[in-house]
């Protein structure tokens, strides 16, 4: 994953569920050519444990990889989340696996008890399990200081949603779409891994920050970030002033000296265009505007809150965009 | 440490079957009781390595590959190599197709239904020794030159059988055959040269028939001659001291025409005749040993009912319709004239497809020596090393461990049972199909194929947002900057 790659748009938020996938599928094929080309050293009662210990893994690492190229993590502070993270979704797996074949044997029919029936009423513990399992790895290896309370219940459900999705629609390929447990493995990997990614985990917001970028004259394309470090406000001026204001135009162009203030409230992470002139000062998004002139009657400035790629239009032919970009750009 | 713990588990009794997901026990089992040959199925690869004698050329590999087990759980179908011993020696057989039942969990798989199919097909043909019995057809017809050529009909059958290629089919090298000649018209058929002569070698063969093949005169009693050629001929003491045990009768039958015992013969007088005899021909096979015989039938003409197929015959089910092939019931079999009946126009293929049916052999029809050699060559025995047996049954009896009983219904009694293992969560590729729709080993190339795709799709998703990101910026201009009114009129 590279957060150059990751626009803030709605697809950050599928981006995790993407690669958790990928990830999957490359699980499904390496245990496919392990069982199919004589690598299948175990007993066949073992045979749950092992899918959904590779499924964890699989996710585990996605998961905790991904982050870790977003973050820049060090390769050494990588590897011992990984280890942390899969060798406590595997225990989880293990421990899930053994009870649920314990459960089977006491409530379910005999036939519940058999490692090789295709069903998922016999399998759906599994599926859980798995979930759980790679919920608890991937929480695990995560600062929880400071995370919101629904944290734990947010992984935990995330879980248990891809365990139940990658079990159902396993189910239903495995006897009604495809019909065979061909597909229908490869679509249980990608699907749970899909269904993880997405459910528990997005690009990380503190990733990005707010720029104010010139669309017109002679100062096209320059910008400048409103990046408000260790969580304190942030504002940055716009206007005529060459010096002392973060960015300027020049005169002519009937921008005022002190035109407008862009503030960025790291709390709620939100960026608030603040007019304070009688200027011209216009806030265009598609199917929207706003006018922000400052008006003498009222004791404050107008305000509106910014969203990704608004434009603001500043005196006579100046025009800026507001965008978000990572907080790594420059 | 994990798989330390999984090794530690791992049982021996079981192998995984290759290129499959699942599983199969490493020994079938034989019913010692009910089984006078070990039904012996192959479950590993070293098994197969074994038996196809290595892995250098591609012939032995697909050999191989044919001899591991495989299961395709999406067509339903199971394959298994087996091969047959006694006393821990390997037993050849021949075509076993018909021969063998299949049950899967206890329920016999039902041949050639819509849902379930079985297949064998045999391996490693081996030559054995035969006796070749030729009943050959020494009517009057046999005289016959037919348009268009020089040679009379019985010319073109002594050419056929002086060919060098059908002398090595009768007595091929380091194999000993014999051979014995008979015509038949009227009557008994009889000795050609006059006495029973047992050929044993391509010299006195050769001048046998170059000597005494001649054709008589005479109604053609083709069922007759089968019958005495079966229970007579077969059980004479000179002949019954060839038949070792290890020796293969063959009888081979070769007529122009239809049996024929009375002018005012028609083909719906034949019905219970041949009936008759199919019926005694079963009965010899019902008790079928490595001595009991064979029959090919080889016509020379023109056939009757080209699409004539034999299975489609239920047993004691002969009808007229069936053996008139489409011709008159009343049409007389040998009419007064030269063209009036149906042997001058035709040969009763029908009646040869059914005896050599019913006797485990092929029936041929040909039109020139040449023909009549190839089928010739035919006749001669082949019995395999070892079998590959096919099923198919529905597809929701794989989901869960199922056995497989194979059952050895002709030549002796062989029973064994394995138990396969499949996988709960997934399976391995599936095979394409081969001519006669059965599923063939798959590859792990296929899933390399959807690893690939799936890869390609999911890494093209990872950056889709940032493509239609910047093309959407590009397509609203705000990534280069718009040139000026000013610059455009300069």
């Amino acid at each position: 994953m590279n957060i150059f790659l990751i626009p803030y748009t709605w697809s950050r938020h599928l981006q995790f569920g993407i690669w958790s996938a990928l990830c999957s599928l490359i699980a499904w094929w390496f245990y496919l050519l392990v069982l199919t080309q004589g690598g299948m050293v175990w007993s066949s009662g073992w045979d749950a444990f092992v899918t959904n210990a590779l499924l964890c893994s699989a996710v585990v690492f996605a998961n905790i990889w991904g982050e870790g190229a977003l973050r820049r993590w060090s390769m050494r502070r990588r590897l011992w989340k990984l280890a942390l993270g899969v060798g406590i979704s595997m225990g989880i797996t293990l421990l899930v696996t053994w009870s649920w074949a314990g459960l089977s044997l006491m409530f379910l029919e005999d036939i519940g008890s058999v490692h090789h029936v295709v069903a998922l009423k016999y399998r759906w513990g599994n599926f859980m399990g798995t979930g759980v399992g790679v919920a608890i790895g991937v929480m695990s290896t995560e600062k929880w200081r400071g995370q919101p309370k629904t944290f734990v219940l947010n992984y935990l459900l995330g879980g248990l949603f891809a365990g139940l999705t990658a079990g159902a629609l396993w189910s239903i390929s495995a006897y009604y779409w495809v019909q065979n447990l061909y597909w229908a493995g490869a679509i249980l990997f990608v699907s749970f891994g899909f269904s993880f990614g997405w459910s528990t985990r997005s690009t990380p917001d503190d990733l990005y920050v707010g720029w104010i970028r010139v669309l017109s004259g002679n100062r096209f394309g320059h910008r400048i970030p409103i990046d408000a470090k260790e969580k304190l406000p942030k504002e940055r001026f716009v206007g005529a002033y060459p010096n002392g204001l973060d960015l300027f135009f020049p005169v002519e162009s009937f921008v005022q000296p002190l035109h407008a203030s862009v503030v960025h409230n790291p709390t709620k992470n939100t960026y608030t265009l603040r007019g304070l002139t009688q200027y011209h000062l216009k806030m265009v998004r598609m199917l929207e505007w706003a006018k922000l002139n400052y008006d003498p009657q009222s004791p404050v400035p107008m305000e509106v809150n910014l969203s990704n790629e608004d434009r603001v239009e500043l005196g006579e032919g100046v025009q800026v965009e507001f965008l978000i970009l990572p907080r790594e750009e420059r | 440490m994990w798989w330390v713990f999984l090794l530690a588990c791992s049982g021996t009794t079981v192998v995984p079957i290759p290129d499959t997901t699942a599983r199969i026990d490493v020994v079938a089992e034989v019913n010692q009781r009910q089984s006078e040959l070990a039904l012996k199925i192959m479950t590993t690869p070293e098994e197969c390595e074994y038996i196809v004698g290595g892995l250098d050329d591609p012939l032995s590999r697909k050999e191989y590959e044919d001899c591991l087990p495989w299961i395709d759980r999406q067509a339903g179908e199971v394959k298994l190599g087996v091969r047959f011993e006694l006393d821990d020696q390997f037993f050849q057989l021949p075509d076993l197709n018909d021969h063998v039942s299949v049950s899967l969990n206890d329920r016999q798989v039902v041949d050639g239904a819509a849902e379930s199919d079985v297949r064998v097909i045999g391996h490693d043909p081996v030559r054995i020794k035969q006796v070749f019995l030729l009943l050959i057809d020494g009517s009057g017809s046999m005289n016959i030159r037919d348009a268009g050529s020089s040679k009379t009909r019985m010319d073109k059958v002594r050419d056929a059988l002086l060919m060098r290629s059908v002398q090595e089919a009768f007595f091929p090298d380091g194999v000993t055959n014999h051979v014995i000649v008979y015509t038949f018209t009227s009557g008994t058929p009889q000795p050609l040269g006059g006495q029973l002569t047992i050929l044993s070698n391509k010299q006195t063969y050769k001048s046998h028939i170059q000597e005494h093949l001649k054709a008589r005169s005479g109604y053609t009693h083709l069922y007759d001659a089968v019958d005495y050629g079966l229970n007579t001929v077969l059980a004479k003491s000179d002949v019954q001291t060839l038949l070792d045990g290890q020796t293969k009768p063959t009888i081979v039958l070769l007529t122009d025409g239809f049996n024929n015992e009375a002018s005012n013969d028609t083909c719906t007088s034949n019905v219970p005749r041949l009936q008759r005899l199919l019926t005694g021909i079963r009965k010899e096979m019902d008790d079928l040993s490595v001595d009991t015989p064979l029959i090919f039938t080889v016509g020379l003409g023109r056939p009757l009912s080209k699409r004539f197929n034999p299975k489609r015959v239920k047993q004691g089910r002969l009808t007229d319709r069936t053996l008139c092939g489409g011709q008159s019931y009343n049409a007389l079999i040998d009419a007064p004239g030269k063209t009036g009946g149906l042997e001058d126009v035709f040969i009763d293929n029908i009646s040869l497809e059914l005896i050599a049916d019913r006797g485990k052999g092929r029936a041929f029809v040909e039109r020139d020596a040449k023909g009549l050699g190839e089928a010739f060559k035919e006749v001669a025995a082949i019995r395999y090393q070892w079998f590959e047996i096919m099923f198919r049954d529905n597809a929701l009896k794989f989901r869960r461990e199922f056995n497989v009983g194979l059952q050895l219904n002709n030549y002796a009694r062989a029973v064994s049972n394995v138990n396969v293992y499949p996988h709960a969560w997934m399976d391995g590729p599936h095979g394409k199909k081969d001519a006669e729709g059965w599923s063939t080993r798959g590859t792990i190339w296929h899933s390399a194929s959807i690893l690939t795709s799936g890869l390609g799709v999911l890494i093209f998703l990872l950056v889709f947002g940032a493509a239609v990101f910047n093309g959407k910026r590009l397509v609203l201009g705000r990534l280069h900057k718009k040139r000026s009114v000013e610059s455009k009129n300069a």
